[in-house]
């Protein structure tokens, strides 16, 4: 065993004073808002209007 | 609607396998499973509040907070983990005590990893000590027992670890070291092979019968009886007495010996707290000179630097900012008797005097002969108050009084500089405006 690689792969525990953080900053995301993330994509990609200004000059 | 059933039924089954591997001790692939239910739901209250109390068991209180916190949010209502937030803000000491002992573990991971381990070795034990149930601690612990060779302890370590997370990988990675290295693994498999051996009995095998039973006759049990009482009642007449005095003797001896000890103790500390309240008071007498040497420390630099700025504002033509700050400076204060700030002070007043004086005088002039009134009586008003008795300034602020139809108090103004600068000659200017 390479001690001192094992240990690099150790983190420092959260302290308390970090939790409000955290929180803050924890990822919620479940599989349920990936899929409605994903249909709603798909919905406003299909209901989209083009912008006039972008089509080329007759 | 169908989906996120099928969704919340996956999360369900994460949730239930977490639960199982929680009820046999397998924490750390209990949380693993509860991870993964939340990943399919995140409003599984259960899998969170779960997760958080396994976090709490390995002894990374924070990260519980953390999980039990979010529940709530997620789910105000009927939440078991409110309770838990309850029970650990009813007793603040213990979760200072949880900070304090993250707080030590950060420090001794820090510690071993700066190559001092002797020092991470002791404060992690004295840690584990405290908290059996701190999985990181334990383990790197054992680690760092491992590296100093002393793989007993080591062993001792994980095994408590493997009690509490009962298939911490780690841990059983560093246990099969350990093992290997104290020969352990050889007697382990051993007596494996024994223990699943299917040997078949051969010709010369002998079965030993597990006991004999042998009858002892009554007479004899009479005779050992008889021998037993009077084996007591001559102990208890010839020898007991003696033993009884000596014991009391003894004892008697102890007691006073103790009373001995014990009074010298209370002599001892009763000096010693006398000895504690004359230090203590010389103690606070000390902080408080140091208090007060390091309040006047403080307002000697905040002087010092307000002199300083007071010029620059000079240089860099903020003269209303410099004369406003020269005027705010406290002259009661001793320290402005001592160097460096005696000559600053000096200088400062130099600046003031013989420079920004004037500008604040012109620049009240410019104002009026640009038509802005108000800026010129305001540049007047702070001339005044660094030098009250110029007359000069004083006809002007007088003047500029009149021509805004402020005629008593120009007049007052007037009758002043003829009263006190009668050889001036803004005395005879005063008489001509006034109207005598």
């Amino acid at each position: 065993m390479n001690f001192k690689e094992e240990l690099k792969r150790f983190k420092p525990s959260m302290e308390v004073d970090e939790i409000e953080d955290a929180v803050m900053k924890m990822d919620l995301t479940d599989m349920n808002d990936i899929m409605f993330q994903m249909m709603e994509k798909t919905v406003s990609e299909k209901t989209a209007v083009k912008d006039p200004k972008e089509e080329p000059l007759q | 609607m169908e989906r996120s059933n099928r969704l919340y039924r996956i999360a369900n089954a994460f949730y239930n396998l977490g639960l199982e591997k929680a009820r046999l001790n397998d924490l750390t692939g209990s949380a693993e499973l509860l991870k993964r239910a939340l990943r399919f739901n995140k409003y599984c209250t259960n899998a969170r509040n779960l997760l958080g109390l396994i976090y709490y068991q390995m002894g990374e209180t924070a990260d519980a907070l953390c999980q039990w916190i979010i529940s709530e949010n997620l789910q105000p209502e009927s939440n078991a983990a409110q309770r838990y937030l309850d029970m650990i803000q009813r007793k603040p000491d213990q979760l200072e005590r949880d900070s304090q002992a993250i707080k030590k573990f950060n420090q001794a991971l820090a510690t071993a990893k700066s190559s001092d381990s002797a020092f991470a070795i002791i404060e992690l034990q004295h840690l584990v000590s405290e908290r059996p149930n701190y999985v990181k601690a334990q383990i790197v612990l054992a680690m760092l027992y491992m590296d100093k060779g002393d793989n007993i302890k080591a062993g001792r370590a994980l095994m408590q670890v493997l009690h509490v997370d009962r298939n911490n990988p780690t841990a059983l990675i560093l246990m099969d070291d350990v093992k290997q290295a104290t020969g352990k693994a050889e007697v382990e498999q051993k007596r494996l092979k024994n223990a699943f051996s299917h040997r078949k009995m051969e010709d010369d095998d002998v079965i030993m019968p597990e006991s004999q039973n042998t009858k002892i006759p009554f007479s004899t049990t009479m005779i050992i009886i008889l021998g037993v009482l009077l084996g007591m009642v001559a102990f208890s007449t010839l020898l007991l007495p003696g033993i009884r005095k000596t014991y009391y003797k003894e004892a008697n001896e102890k007691v006073v010996d103790n009373n001995r000890k014990l009074s010298t103790v209370n002599s001892d500390y009763n000096r010693v707290s006398t000895e504690y309240e004359e230090l203590k008071i010389k103690y606070d007498d000390a902080s408080k000179k140091l208090a007060a040497f390091e309040k006047e420390n403080r307002d000697f630099a905040s002087m010092f630097g307000l002199l300083k700025n007071i010029v620059e504002e000079y240089e860099n033509g903020r003269y209303t900012d410099a004369a406003n700050d020269w005027l705010s400076i406290d002259r009661e204060i001793e320290f402005l008797n001592e160097e460096p700030l005696v000559s600053q002070l000096k200088e400062v007043d130099d600046v003031i005097y013989n420079g920004c004086y004037d500008k604040l005088v012109s620049l009240g002039t410019q104002s009026w002969n640009g038509g802005k009134k108000e800026a010129a009586m305001s540049y007047y008003d702070l001339a005044l108050k660094i030098d009250p008795d110029d007359p000069e300034v004083m006809y002007l602020k007088a003047r500029l009084l009149q021509s805004e139809d402020r005629i008593s108090e120009a007049n007052r103004i007037f009758d002043k500089i003829v009263g006190e600068h009668p050889e001036s000659k803004y005395a005879e200017r005063a008489v001509q405006a006034r109207g005598y």
